[in-house]
């Protein structure tokens, strides 16, 4: 029998899969319980060999605990329903079951769809409470939860046990009612399929996945995986310029990302170099100098930078970038030594707020008048009026105070955290920090970030293509930045504010002992470590509106 | 030139901006440094010659150059460029791409700290947004 729950209005179709239903365990002893549920149901290997090596297969069980849930499948039992599975269990266990669920398959994508008893509803800001109430009453439910990030959005749950098994037909009632519900669907528990990328240097980025490899602390990185299996990498339409000493424009990683101009007349084709005036729409590494891997000396930063920001991703060469499927534009400060006049700087900084959605800077400099309105023009022009996110490095000088331009109103300032989640002792920290990301750190044990290198042979950080021990908050930037790109790929409405304001309200509280935290800030971490996947999942929560929207940055500076 | 500067001092150059930053030997005294910028700028060899200043936030060196970024306020253009050439004697250059109201002035006969003491004066203007050396400023990365 078919069935249905409606996202923006069209219905997703669903089928009841027969061969699999989801188990719920009662009270606090749930999640012990199901892991045991799980064990008992799971053959020995020893039993598993047995039962290959003979021709009778008995069918399988499939088991998976999630929390208080276990989803159980089977395969080659057709005649052996689940439920008598869940009838095997062990009296022990079998008397904590709560309920069991169906288990349903969307059609399109065929991932599976535990239907819980809770049901997620957005009531519209008009809805009064008096209706919303009689609603409820009507239907039977009852909230039981209100969403941090929007206070219009509820958890519903049957009052009755009778009705929990109905949280479909009971949500499709509630999206009747348009004039009070925004959207209503069940709290699925729901199968997230994880995309596999092919590139084969991606097992060391852990920065993106941090599984504890050598050293590190698993689980310590973006929570990158879970953030592409909403947005994948991103759209391509979300430009991130890298403002730096040009990008290696035909790096066999980064070329299919690089932006090109929609314009077929401009002479700027992938973006422009600020400090050369004979060659001014080439913004590619152009000044080496021995040795060829001194930052200073050499144009090698920005190419880095751009492989975490956004390398390309899937294509079974190097690295991933975060925001893997976005664009990259070059935008060219500096060549060779590091000075650059600041009007250069400053028109750097517009150009790109003219063509890009985020802004990269992973660089500092002196306090200029001129490059703070820079910044001012980025957010109050950029995105036709939502204005460019504009991402800065706090600076790598271990000091208690950001460094310029990280300190201007508008800029998301970011420092860096290691792979155990503390802060690199290098980071500059203190007030107006907004954000940190991981990076490498001063202490040799930890690791560094792996990235994208120049590929001309003999120069940059290492001798080939890619690199393992970029860092800094450098690194930390591109990689915020690539956190942008994904959240607007998942809602391009958002003004530079409310990107900002996604980022920090969803960042990850790291090391909570000696970050003191209080009211949700530590200056040591800003508003903690970027949570790309919790931060995606609050810009899809977001409204959508048309059309440009003047942002007045100057009414909004920084809370703290 | 490079090779007269080399006689006093360490020289690093930065082709980009067409400028040569001199680090005084130890030993060689100030003066002897002087006469041989003296002795360029006698030859027309030089176009200026000025003091790198430190910024003590950043510790980022500021090469002051002969050029000041001047934000004017809106209204007030071409009256407000003229009595600046007349009063200040600056030359008005390049015209930003991107914010109407603003333009590169440049300082004649700079040297010293006379760019930082004409932006200051322009700076104080009523019709002036901002005025600042436009430095060449170090950049961390």
């Amino acid at each position: 029998m078919p069935h249905y729950y409606a996202a923006s209005g069209t219905p997703i179709q669903l089928d009841e899969a027969p061969d699999a239903i989801g188990v719920r365990f009662e009270g606090a002893t749930g999640p012990t319980v199901a892991r045991s549920a799980v064990r008992a149901l799971t053959p020995a290997p020893k039993a598993r060999r047995a039962a290959a090596d003979t021709e009778r297969r008995p069918p399988t069980t499939a088991v998976q605990h999630f929390g208080r849930f276990m989803l159980l499948r089977e395969s080659g039992a057709a005649e052996r329903p689940v439920e008598t599975v869940v009838n095997a269990l062990p009296h022990r266990l079998a008397t904590h079951v709560s309920r069991t669920m169906p288990v349903f398959i969307e059609r399109e994508s065929q991932l599976k769809l535990v239907a819980t008893d809770q049901i997620l509803v957005s009531f519209k800001t008009s809805a009064s409470a008096a209706r919303t109430r009689k609603l409820l009453d009507d239907l039977g439910l009852t909230v039981i939860g209100t969403s941090e990030f929007d206070r219009s959005r509820k958890i519903l749950v049957p009052s009755s046990v009778r009705r929990a098994s109905r949280t479909l037909d009971l949500a499709n009632q509630l999206v009747e009612a348009d004039d009070l519900v925004s959207y209503a669907a069940p709290n699925f528990l729901a199968e997230v399929r994880k995309r596999t990328l092919n590139d084969p240097q991606f097992g060391r980025q852990w920065h993106l996945d941090n599984t504890g490899q050598p050293n590190g602390s698993a689980g310590e990185d973006v929570r990158a995986l879970a953030a592409w299996a909403k947005v994948d990498g991103g759209k391509p339409a979300v430009v991130i310029a890298i403002i730096d000493d040009g990008i290696d424009l035909n790096h066999p990683d980064l070329k299919t990302n690089i932006w090109t101009n929609p314009s077929r007349t401009a002479r700027d084709r992938h973006g422009r170099d600020f400090v050369d005036d004979l060659d001014p729409y080439n913004p590619n590494p152009k000044v080496f100098n021995a040795p060829f891997d001194d930052t200073d000396t050499n144009d090698i930063h920005g190419t880095p930078c751009a492989g975490v920001a956004a390398a390309v991703g899937n294509n079974g060469k190097g690295v991933v970038g975060m925001a893997w499927n976005c664009r990259l534009m070059a935008v060219k400060i500096l060549a060779g030594p590091s000075l650059a006049p600041n009007d250069r700087i400053a028109d750097a900084i517009r150009y790109a707020a003219q063509h890009a959605d985020v802004l990269s800077c992973s660089w500092g400099v002196a306090r200029h008048p001129d490059i703070e309105s820079a910044i001012d023009y980025a957010v109050e022009r950029g995105r036709g009026g939502r204005g460019s996110v504009v991402c800065v490095a706090t600076g790598n000088d271990g000091q208690s105070r950001i460094g310029f331009p990280s300190t201007h109103d508008a800029a998301v300032a970011v420092g860096a955290c290691n792979d155990r989640g503390r802060r690199s002792s290098y980071s500059n920290y203190g007030t107006g920090i907004d954000i940190v990301a991981p990076s490498n750190d001063d202490d040799p044990r930890r690791q560094g970030i792996t990235t994208t290198d120049v590929s001309f042979r003999g120069k940059g950080y290492s001798s080939g293509a890619y690199c393992d021990d970029f860092g800094g908050t450098s690194s930390a930037t591109p990689l915020v930045a690539g956190c942008a790109a994904l959240v607007l790929s998942a809602n391009a409405s958002l003004s530079w504010e409310g990107v900002r304001d996604v980022l920090t309200s969803t960042a990850e509280k790291i090391d909570r002992t000696s970050g003191r935290y209080t009211r949700g800030y530590s200056l040591q971490y800003g508003y903690g470590r970027v949570n790309a996947a919790a931060a995606v999942d609050a810009a899809l929560a977001r409204p959508r509106r048309r059309g440009a929207r003047k942002t007045a940055h100057k009414a909004a500076r920084k809370k703290r | 030139m490079r090779e007269a500067l080399e006689q006093v001092g360490t020289v690093e150059e930065q082709p980009s901006a067409h400028i040569f930053i001199l680090h005084r030997s130890p030993g060689v005294p100030a003066s002897e440094v002087e006469a041989a910028i003296d002795a360029l700028r006698t030859d027309s060899k030089i176009a200026f010659a000025t003091p790198v200043l430190r910024d003590p936030e950043s510790g980022t060196r500021q090469v002051l150059t002969d050029e000041i970024t001047l934000r004017l306020k809106p209204g007030s253009a071409s009256r407000a460029l003229e009595a600046m050439k007349s009063e200040h004697g600056v030359i008005v250059g390049r015209h930003n791409e991107f914010e109407p109201t603003q333009y590169i002035v440049k300082v004649p006969n700079t040297g010293g700290t006379r760019t930082l003491d004409v932006a200051r004066l322009l700076d104080e203007r009523d019709d002036v947004e901002f005025a600042h050396p436009n430095y060449l400023t170090g950049i961390k990365r």
